[in-house]
């Protein structure tokens, strides 16, 4: 039982007037894959984003209630919300590579964050990444090619490879799949396996078969209420919950 | 429970439901027919049980093949996961009843034997028992009740004691008057695929409070006792 | 049934699309009808006044005391060959002895003829045979005549050129004495009073660096706006009000940028009067929204997943907007700059207001010298009476159309260039 690196207590989310989010109590464990399910409009990406703030952007977004990373709280003032989000590093639904060279994707965060020493180190910081993301094999001769020319499935491996180039603890995926063939697919749930062993992932999917298939921990959304958490194989092979049971069955409705 | 968003998914488990109701009727008028072909001695009607047997085993691969096709086609998880396997183990369970049915008709077709009367009654009265209990597991089934399965579960130990009885009485009667021994022996087969039956029954209502609360039933102990007051 | 009804309603639409299209690129061919049309009647009035006509007389060198390859510039430019110089024209016809003809001949030559051979001088000073054939401009009247637009079938009295000029020019044309050759003049030299030897020279400076000033004051004070407006600030009813105000400005006439280029930058400041730098300023203000708006939405059409990436890889807002949205939104802005940039180019009512018009004949040499722009330049020249004014104007609208086209090209080049996939 992996200790707990995450916790979210009572947060609220609000868009304007409109309430996303009733208060959410979850912890979710370190080095290990949680997901987060619910039909669509139930309030998990929002959930999910405000774990590295990325709710900030957005100017009607009020939250309310606080998430501590390793006993921190991450909504205090003194949080720089860079430093945050070069520790949670996030992968969203539809591969958005920098229309830069591939080198230059992976680069850019080591680069903002000075975390390279010279030119030798970030290139090496850059290979290693691109390595850890299953993706050097198939670009180690086109570093310099825009990495927007890439496949689908390889321009989510190079933002896999850009997210993890700043060392985050955590990685936040936002339906990482949803745009991407079946066989892309599975190589990036498979690459999610490997990360699990260094990395906190949490991962929000629409798949109820991904979500069975790569974590350990999943909960369950619904019209902004967590209506259920636990680990996977109880909440897909007995329930406790008769909403969690239809919707996982396919009787929502 | 309110449907699947897919109707097909939902056509497709009736199906099964539907043909395992209809298997279970099958076992149903096979047993009761072996033990009318018994009390009335009549050999033709032992003889039809006998044939329809095939009946059975027929619609028991009929419903594996659908579940097949609903395992691969739906992949089911959950209460769906666990209705389906189940389904798999009720049909077999009603098969092997049938089986047994058929063994009992079998060995009533042999009327040259003299069988004696009162453990032919208290036979049938078990027997009536029993079908009792396949009727109400059959509606414990459609109903998904886990409540009436898990009576007809505990109600297995008064089906037990009923073939002990019987079984006391068969050794009794022969003792006393040995040429009944052929008659007798007959019976006791006959006691003892009833009993037998009813264990199936109480196999598949295990089966049914699996699918409804996700909880496997731990049998009891077997009624050792019972036997030693033989001595 | 219905199979037939569609089939019906099918031929209509089709024929409703072939109407349509059909009427689409005859609005098409209407206008580039009026294009060519406009640009035909320009050429053709405008390309003659890239020649003028020169007539040949004979320089005896030897008449002039001093040795002229000796001699410094200056000192050539301060020969007093006045005399010479007529005594040269004179000589074409030596047999001329009324004062009136001989004046008349003079007057077949444009006003500068002493300079002319001077500047021939100073060119060739150092390769001088004692005798020279110079070539001199000859009059407006006379270089109308060569390119035939001179009305020369009226009586003598209802035109300007005498009778006994066009017996000269005939003569000497038969001679082969009259020559037609490409008008550098007017390419580099100021207005004149004198049409033969008006230039497009001062305008053209003029314009140039009216456009420089408008380009380093509206530049970087439109981007920065733009991204500042679109990115950073905070969108409440102080923002609003400011973009209502800035595409009303991308609307209001020229003239009034005029007004309030003369009421306050010359009144209150006291600026230089006519001064490209001027001019500068009040077309950077007219430019201004010009930037602003295109700029904007080019960065508004970046998409929002590229910000989201830079955000979540832990780049600050300002990171994001400079390295990530900028650089792609900047073919746009560009575009939209030098587009604004051809259209201040066009500008002539502001430029009147603060008195870029002034009859200025030196070529400007800072944008602190008054001069006029190409399209004051042009109505300037097209109030003229004189006939040699009229082929200069169409000119100089050829020369104000080629950098229009110039600039666009540039743009649509530009765009090309710079344009990412993203």
């Amino acid at each position: 039982m992996n200790k707990e690196k995450i916790s979210a207590n009572n947060i609220n989310v609000h868009y304007g007037d409109k309430q996303a989010l009733f208060d959410i109590n979850m912890k979710m464990n370190e080095k290990e894959v949680t997901a987060l399910i619910g039909p669509s409009g139930c309030g998990k990406s929002t959930f999910l984003r405000c774990i590295n703030r990325m709710n900030d952007v957005i100017d009607i977004c009020k939250i309310s209630g606080n998430i501590t990373v390793d006993g921190q709280n991450i909504y205090s003032k003194d949080t720089k919300v860079e430093r945050l989000r070069e520790n949670i590093g996030m992968v969203f639904q539809k591969p958005n590579p920098f229309p830069k060279s591939i080198f230059e994707n992976v680069a850019y965060g080591p680069r903002i964050h000075g975390t390279a020493l010279d030119k030798t180190d970030l290139e090496e910081v850059v290979v290693n990444s691109l390595k850890r993301a299953a993706i050097f094999d198939e670009v180690k001769d086109r570093m310099h090619e825009s990495g927007t020319s890439l496949s689908g499935g390889q321009q989510q491996r190079l933002c896999i490879a850009r997210a993890i180039s700043v060392n985050p603890e955590i990685i936040l995926m936002d339906e990482p799949c949803s745009a991407l063939d079946p066989i892309a697919t599975a190589k990036i749930e498979d690459l999610m396996g490997e990360l699990s062993k260094d990395f906190t992932i949490i991962i929000v999917t629409h798949s109820m078969q991904q979500a069975a298939r790569v974590s350990k921990k999943t909960g369950f959304f619904h019209m902004g209420y967590l209506i259920e958490v636990g680990p996977t194989e109880v909440i897909f092979s007995n329930p406790e919950n008769q909403k969690t049971q239809d919707y996982i069955t396919g009787r929502f409705g | 429970m309110s449907d699947h968003i897919v109707s097909a998914y939902d056509d497709q488990l009736n199906l099964i439901n539907t043909n395992l109701i209809k298997l279970g009727g099958l076992v149903e008028s096979q047993l009761k027919n072996a033990i009318k072909s018994l009390s009335d001695k009549d050999t033709s009607l032992a003889d039809q049980v006998i044939n329809d047997d095939n009946k059975i085993d027929d619609l028991e691969k009929e419903i594996h093949e659908l579940i097949y096709k609903v395992i691969a086609m739906r992949q089911p998880i959950a209460i769906d996961l666990r209705t389906v396997l189940s389904a798999v183990t009720i049909a077999k369970d009603l098969e092997r009843m049938g089986d047994h049915a058929t063994n009992v008709a079998k060995r009533a077709a042999d009327l040259k034997i003299y069988m004696p009367d009162s453990p032919i009654a208290e036979i049938s009265k078990m027997a009536s028992e029993v079908q009792l209990s396949i009727t109400k597991v059959l509606d414990a089934y459609v109903a998904k009740s886990g409540q009436l399965a898990l009576e007809i579960w505990d109600n297995d130990i008064v089906i037990d004691q009923s073939y002990v009885k019987i079984y006391k009485h068969l050794l009794k009667t022969m003792a006393k008057k040995p040429e009944t021994i052929p008659g007798c022996s007959q019976l006791l087969a006959i006691a003892k695929n009833i009993e037998r039956i009813g264990d199936y029954v109480q196999n598949i209502a295990e089966d049914i409070h699996f699918i409804v609360k996700g909880e496997i039933l731990i049998r009891q102990s077997s009624n050792e006792d019972d036997w030693e007051s033989l001595e | 049934m219905t199979r037939i009804n569609n089939d019906n309603r099918l031929a209509r639409r089709l024929n409703a699309e072939k109407r349509f299209q059909f009427f689409c690129i005859s609005a098409i061919a209407f206008s580039l009808v009026f294009v060519i049309i406009l640009f035909i009647n320009i050429f053709s009035s405008g390309y003659s006044a890239f020649y003028k006509t020169v007539i040949a007389v004979d320089f005896d060198v030897t008449q002039i005391e001093e040795d002229i390859a000796s001699l410094t510039d200056m000192e050539i430019r301060k020969l007093d060959i006045f005399r010479l110089s007529k005594k040269t024209i004179y000589s074409l016809y030596p047999n001329l002895d009324d004062r009136k003809s001989k004046k008349m001949l003079i007057k077949i030559f444009s006003i500068e003829y002493e300079d002319e051979i001077k500047s021939y001088l100073i060119k060739n000073k150092n390769s001088l045979s004692n005798i020279e054939t110079i070539y001199l401009t000859a009059s407006d009247d006379v270089d109308q005549v060569k390119k035939g637009n001179y009305p020369r079938e009226l009586s003598e009295d209802r035109r300007r050129i005498k009778d006994i000029q066009l017996s000269f020019y005939d003569d000497l044309e038969a001679k082969g004495k009259v020559k037609y050759i490409f008008n550098i003049p007017f390419l580099t030299r100021g207005d004149s009073r004198e049409p033969e030897l008006a230039g497009v020279g001062g305008s053209l400076l003029g314009s140039f660096f009216t456009i420089v000033t408008v380009l380093i004051l509206s530049f970087p004070i439109g981007i920065l706006s733009a991204i500042y407006l679109q990115e950073f600030a905070k969108s409440n009813r102080i923002t609003d009000f400011i973009e209502i105000n800035i595409n009303n400005l991308a609307a209001v006439p020229s003239i009034v940028f005029g007004l309030l280029g003369l009421g306050i930058i010359l009144n209150v400041f006291e600026f230089p009067r006519s001064t490209p730098l001027v001019g500068g300023m009040v077309l950077a203000l007219l430019t201004l929204p010009r930037i602003i708006i295109p700029t904007r939405a080019a960065l508004r059409a970046v998409p929002p997943s590229i910000r989201e990436g830079a955000l979540a890889v832990g780049a600050t807002k300002m990171q994001t907007v400079m390295h990530h949205v900028v650089p792609l939104a900047m073919p746009g802005a560009l575009t939209g700059t030098i587009i604004g940039l051809a259209q201040a180019l066009g500008e002539t009512a502001p430029l009147l207001l603060i008195g870029m018009v002034a009859f200025v004949v030196d070529v400007p040499s800072s944008p602190l010298d008054a001069s006029a722009s190409l399209p004051v330049q042009v109505y300037l020249w097209a109030e003229s009476a004189e006939r040699g004014y009229v082929e200069k104007t169409s000119a100089t609208i050829m020369l104000l159309l080629l950098f229009l086209i110039l600039m666009n090209l540039a743009a649509v080049i530009i765009r090309r260039k710079f344009e990412t996939k993203w």
